[in-house]
């Protein structure tokens, strides 16, 4: 008699009574073949293609991942000197523009009514070209950076179409560098600065691994120096951004005067080093630490101590300012970190002109204010904007207000819906960076190539065909051709462009130039401008965003829901201000308050914290552009779709410019604020940057680390950092065991490799470097990307229903001017050995598998949640939701075709990323062999550009992972709960100053 | 068709019996006369289901890939299928690996198979995509990989039945009582009909081979 079990009843009740129910049909799916099959495509293999990222100008080279013609995952070009195979936040999401819902579906132009109404590519381009005619050599081209052959192009075809004038507009334009280059060493050129080869980095208010010049490759060099505890940096500016918080020491003088503090820092070094120009000696003289202590408010016993230390440095390097300290006295700041940079020997060895970046062509401000003045005049009769949206990045010029005037025939080439597309008469819509081909040569000597992976989606053209054929009806002389045809030949045909082309672009070594100090450096005047507005207002602080960079990745929803980095606030601005501060001026967390400058008037919510100097107050740009969709549809998780998010920071900057340089005076006032009374959500991802005395992030001193000479086995658990001063018993209601405190569960004698199945070759586990990790979030970026995360919004954030596998925590443990430490731990699923979510599922859908890993079987999960409530890291996550069933086309084209989109009512979490393990046994297997340390490579570990994240096989004694686990700094997060987890962590290292 | 909807259930490995003779026949003899009147139905194919839908262009298996002693073709599967070897996918050919051959051959032995072949040369000559009938649809959480199962030796019959011998494809039923599953039949493409040929040939059982 065969047994009957509950699932056969189950089976055989329900069929039963839905036997007769089950008439309906199941939906025809198709199949379509290709017609000709390109050689190099298979239908469910990936295909990769070498392109370029252009998601900010550094011009990184990427890796495109296509599955049937779509892109669905840009990983770095490992060959490419500015990447290295790494990439950060903003080009992990970068096809995420292509597939926007909301771009404009073809040319239109504005009807009757004023409205913008479709039109078809011949008529919108005679309507172009009588306007060309019409406007009679008063045209004027605004664009982007671009450094290649369009670039060659433009200059060509310009002229032709009567535009005499070209502005080659970004925000971030670096005037002040130039012209402080020009005037201490006579050359506007930009140089390499090495961070990967400075022992000694001090930045003066820059956000090298946010924004500035090439942040990718800054931060490799960054990582790089600071490998086993050494490197030492010196953050000096109003903000503990991302940049500051992984520097050691954090010097914050009155807004305003860090020009001094460079000097004074400039004027120890010389004390101590020899070889200072005759020029510098009577200033230098001047600026002793004891004379502008006051002024800065920072002791002299710090300036001589960071003096010194630059002086003993073999290769020290002072980084030119970032925007957010950029004043009235741009420039003479500039020159005066520069002239630090001079007398600390720093020039040729970790500051190296000859292949310099490409950015002098670039527009200073100036030069758009006199453009918008112009539009005002008259003198302008038709406005072309590429690659550019001066109307939303630069309001202080009143370049909206002189496009409304109606004088001015506005073109714009925007792919997507932008501020000043909305103000444009005609848009003629460009491919975007994914559908189009181009080239750049972002530093001297790299040239990338950029190439179209996948077919533009909508009814769009490359611009410089539509210039060039515009060129052609005004019957002008122009290359013959298409813009293709154009880059071809400027790679030297078709053999040598193919070569090109399948390594990404070509690069060779630039030799490095010679420069002198200029005289009459001696003889700039240095002292500080005071700030405008009333000196008992907090100063504003405007900085450039990290993820939207100035504002051009606002239609990137996963980018407004990854944390920001230093608030862990998502999905709006709010402005930033110490508790002190705030205080004072009676505002709590989650107040609306009014800010109002000469600039303009924001309202948004408080966010008091203290990576934050006091008597300021900050504001992120970037955020605040259009809403994303107007007509998306009002589900009640997706209505944040239509909705702005943030106000635009930009607005609030009054229009002050540096006189010397010509660029905007982005510090440059105090503000008003002023309390509304009114409440608003903050929404955020880490309520505390507080661990409670729990060690979550740990971290040792550099001696500490020396005590244990090189890497020992089983691990750290001596030298665990211990900070009574931080542990607070008070808080807690029951005593929790510490870390360490678990000698009865044998937590130092347990073998991780014995968490997984005898004869399994395999044990998976992971390895993350907390003191190389900056917390630069690519890491998420990349785990969504890769895993089809799902973006929930910010309604569903606030009731804790984000779905982000991956976080980065942030604990912040000291910040001053002594000692910086901010840990930033990436969690995910830690696989542990003895899982605490696998004992409570009734399904089976969470347990160990074979090899090691805590699977989670979607399918099979009925949505108890009492895995999430059980798991100590909080890893797991709930789909309440099918977020990702509702992704309006083409932006579900994104999705990972190997990875499946979970439907509400699952749980999710990391996997360690099985896919790519699976698909690295494929091959293994059908060599007839095991998988190789290195073949399996995580999403997350990929796209680190800091390399702090290492996946391998703890069951193989040579694999890297196996090695790190047991390094003299590593620990496991939480392991006194005995989860024996498979990820292990090495401590930050704090590098603190001898008293 | 009902099956795929019902794929949804995974009827999983069973994890250990439970000694529950008693109970089981119980429920047994309350659910028998509900039984025979239901699950009789259950693994009836309609008519439809058998011969398979209707697709844009009749192509014949038993014509290409049929045994040459019988008169047929004898393509290898592979030569239309390369990726089942070597992908994720077996695909279904471009338009242009049909015109390889039928940009000579234009007319066939069946009768009807002149306006067949025209079929494609119009798909092909209008640069479009045949439009053919999914027949084997995995659900999603299902990640299936050909070459696995081509490299280990399973042949295409095995799953894809006698398709050498059909004349228009339809999902092949093959019902049957497993010893796991005895009260119930097995059917086509779902979980337990796949655990079965795992375990008897000791291929991976972990879930995480498939379902990620």
């Amino acid at each position: 008699m065969p047994e009957i079990d509950r699932r056969d009843f189950l089976k055989i009740a329900g069929l039963t009574a839905g036997a007769a129910a089950v008439a309906c049909k199941e939906p025809v799916h198709n199949i379509f073949p290709y017609v000709h099959q390109p050689e190099e495509v298979t239908p469910g293999i990936a295909t990769y293609y070498n392109s370029m990222c252009r998601e900010c100008p550094s011009g990184c080279g990427i890796r495109v991942k296509t599955r049937e013609g779509r892109p669905i995952k840009i990983d770095g070009n490992p060959d490419h000197p500015l990447s290295q195979g790494r990439l950060c936040v903003r080009g992990e999401v970068g096809h995420m523009r292509t597939y926007d819902s909301a771009r404009f579906a073809g040319p239109m132009k504005r009807g009757a009514d004023k409205a913008l109404v479709s039109t078809t590519w011949d008529e919108a381009q005679s309507l172009f070209v009588e306007q060309l005619k019409k406007a009679a050599g008063k045209a004027v081209f605004l664009g982007g950076l671009e450094t290649g052959t369009l670039d060659a192009l433009l200059e060509q075809v310009l002229p032709a179409i009567g535009a005499k004038h070209r502005l080659r507009f970004e925000p971030y334009a670096y005037e002040s560098l130039r012209t402080a280059n020009q005037l201490v060493f006579g050359t506007e050129a930009i140089p390499q600065f090495k961070l990967g080869s400075a022992d000694v980095l001090v930045a003066f208010g820059t956000d090298f691994v946010e924004t500035w010049l090439s942040p990718l490759s800054n931060q490799l060099g960054f990582s790089q120096a600071r490998s086993e505890g050494r490197g030492y940096a010196v953050f000096v500016g109003p903000r503990l951004g991302l940049s500051a918080a992984n520097a050691d020491q954090w010097l914050a003088p009155n807004p305003g005067t860090e020009v001094l503090v460079a000097l004074a820092l400039a004027s120890e070094v010389a004390k101590r080093k020899p070889g200072v120009p005759e020029s510098l000696k009577a200033l230098l003289a001047k600026y002793t630490p004891s004379s502008v202590a006051e002024k800065t408010g920072i002791s002299a016993i710090a300036f001589e101590r960071i003096g010194a230390r630059i002086a003993n440095a073999d290769a020290p390097l002072a980084l030119p300012p970032g925007v957010e300290v950029q004043g009235t006295n741009a420039a003479r700041f500039t020159a005066a970190v520069q002239i630090l940079n001079v007398v600390s020997g720093a020039i040729g060895r970790t500051v190296v002109f000859g292949p310099d970046h490409n950015l002098g062509k670039l527009a200073r401000f100036q030069e758009l204010s006199e453009l918008a003045g112009k539009m005002r005049g008259g003198e302008v009769g038709l406005l072309m904007v590429h690659g550019s949206n001066p109307a939303y990045s630069a309001p202080q010029v009143g370049l909206a207000d002189a496009l409304r005037t109606g004088n001015v025939f506005t073109v714009s080439f925007a792919s997507a819906p932008d501020e000043t597309a909305e103000l444009a008469d005609l848009i003629l819509p460009d491919h975007t960076a994914f559908e189009s081909w181009g080239d750049a040569e972002p530093v001297r000597g790299v040239r990338t190539l950029q190439q179209p992976t996948v077919r533009p989606l909508f009814d769009t053209r490359a611009t410089a065909d539509v210039l060039l054929d515009a060129a052609r009806a005004l019957g002008a002389t122009v290359p013959a051709g298409s813009f293709r045809d154009q880059l071809v030949a400027a790679w030297g045909g078709r053999p040598s462009f193919d070569a090109a082309l399948g390594k990404g672009g070509e690069w060779k070594d630039v030799a490095p130039a010679n420069v002198s100090v200029a005289s009459g450096v001696g003889a700039i005047d240095f002292e500080p401008s005071p700030l405008a507005g009333n000196a008992s207002d907090p100063v504003l602080v405007v900085y450039p965003s990290h993820h939207l960079y100035d504002g051009r990745l606002t239609r990137v929803n996963v980018l407004h829901e990854i944390p920001d980095p230093v608030t862990k606030t998502m999905w709006g601005s709010y402005a930033e201000l110490h508790p002190e501060t705030a205080a004072v001026l009676d505002i709590d967390l989650g107040d609306v308050i009014t800010i109002s400058t000469d600039g303009g008037q924001v309202t948004v919510p408080a966010f008091p914290h203290n990576a934050i100097r006091p008597g300021v107050i900050a504001l992120q740009a970037g955020r605040g552009g259009l809403p994303k969709d107007p007509n998306a549809p009002m589900e009640p998780h997706s209505y944040w779709r239509r909705n702005v998010v943030g106000v635009n920071a930009f607005s609030l900057i009054p229009g002050k410019l540096d006189a010397q340089s010509g660029a905007l005076a982005w510090l440059s006032t105090h503000a008003s604020v002023a309390n509304t009374k009114g409440r608003a959500p903050v929404i955020r991802a880490q309520l505390t940057f507080d661990q409670e005395g729990r060690n979550f992030g740990a971290a040792m001193t550099v001696e500490e680390m020396e005590k244990h000479g090189p890497a020992l086995p089983g691990g750290a658990g001596e030298a665990e950092a211990e900070h009574p001063e931080h542990e607070k018993p008070e808080h807690r209601a029951q005593p929790l065991p510490k870390q360490g405190d678990a000698e009865h569960l044998e937590t130092k004698q347990y073998d991780p490799a014995a968490d997984a199945h005898p004869d399994s070759p395999y044990r998976w586990g992971m390895s993350i470097d907390q003191d190389a990790c900056t917390g630069c979030n690519a890491c998420m970026a990349a785990c969504i990307t890769e895993n089809n995360i799902a973006v929930v919004g910010p309604e569903n954030i606030r009731i804790g229903r984000e779905m982000h596998w991956l976080r980065v925590e942030r604990y912040v443990e000291v910040a001053d001017e002594h000692e910086v430490d901010v840990r930033h731990t990436p969690l995910a699923c830690q696989h542990c050995g003895a899982a605490p979510c696998e004992s409570v599922c009734p399904a089976l859908a969470t347990y160990h598998s074979k090899e090691g890993l805590n699977v989670m079987i979607e399918n099979r999960c009925i949505g108890t949640r009492f895995c999430s409530n059980n798991c100590p890291y909080k890893a797991r996550r709930f789909n309440h939701w099918s977020y990702d069933w509702y992704v309006p086309e083409p932006e579900n084209w994104s999705l990972n075709p190997d990875v499946m989109v979970r439907a509400k009512g699952v749980m999710e979490k990391c996997t360690f990323c099985v896919q790519r393990i699976n698909g690295a046994r494929d091959v293994a297997r059908k060599e007839k062999r095991t998988i190789r340390d290195g073949e399996v490579v995580t999403a997350c570990q990929q796209a680190c550009p800091s390399n702090a994240i290492v996946f391998g096989n703890l069951r193989d004694p040579e694999a890297a992972v196996t090695k790190l686990r047991v390094d003299r700094r590593a620990y496991r997060v939480l392991e006194h709960l005995y989860t024996r987890p498979a990820t292990s962590y090495l401590m930050n290292v704090r590098r603190v100053e001898e008293a | 068709m009902t099956r795929v909807e019902r794929a949804g259930n995974h009827p999983a490995r069973r994890m250990g019996s439970g000694k529950r003779f008693a109970v089981g026949l119980s429920v047994a003899v309350v659910c028998a006369a509900v039984f025979t009147a239901g699950a009789g139905n259950l693994y009836q194919y309609t008519p439809e289901e058998l011969t398979g839908p209707e697709q844009p262009i009749q192509f014949n298996h038993q014509i290409h890939a049929g045994a040459t002693k019988d008169g047929n073709l004898g393509i290898p599967c592979l030569y239309c299928h390369g990726p089942a070897e070597r992908g994720w996918n077996a695909t279904v050919p471009a338009v242009s690996v049909c015109m390889g051959c039928h940009q000579y051959i234009k007319q066939g032995r069946t009768p009807g198979s002149e306006q067949e072949i025209a079929k494609i040369h119009e798909y092909y000559d209008k640069n479009e995509s045949i439009p053919w009938v999914r027949i084997h649809h995995l659900p999603d959480y299902v990640q299936f990989k050909h070459m696995r199962h081509v490299q280990a030796g399973v042949q295409c019959q095995e799953c894809h039945g006698p398709i050498q011998d059909l004349k228009r494809v339809y999902l092949v039923p093959q019902t049957r009582y497993t010893k796991r599953s005895f009260f119930l039949p097995t059917a086509k493409l779902e979980m337990g009909w796949c655990m079965e040929c795992h375990l008897q040939r000791g291929a991976t059982d972990d879930c995480v081979a498939c379902h990620y």
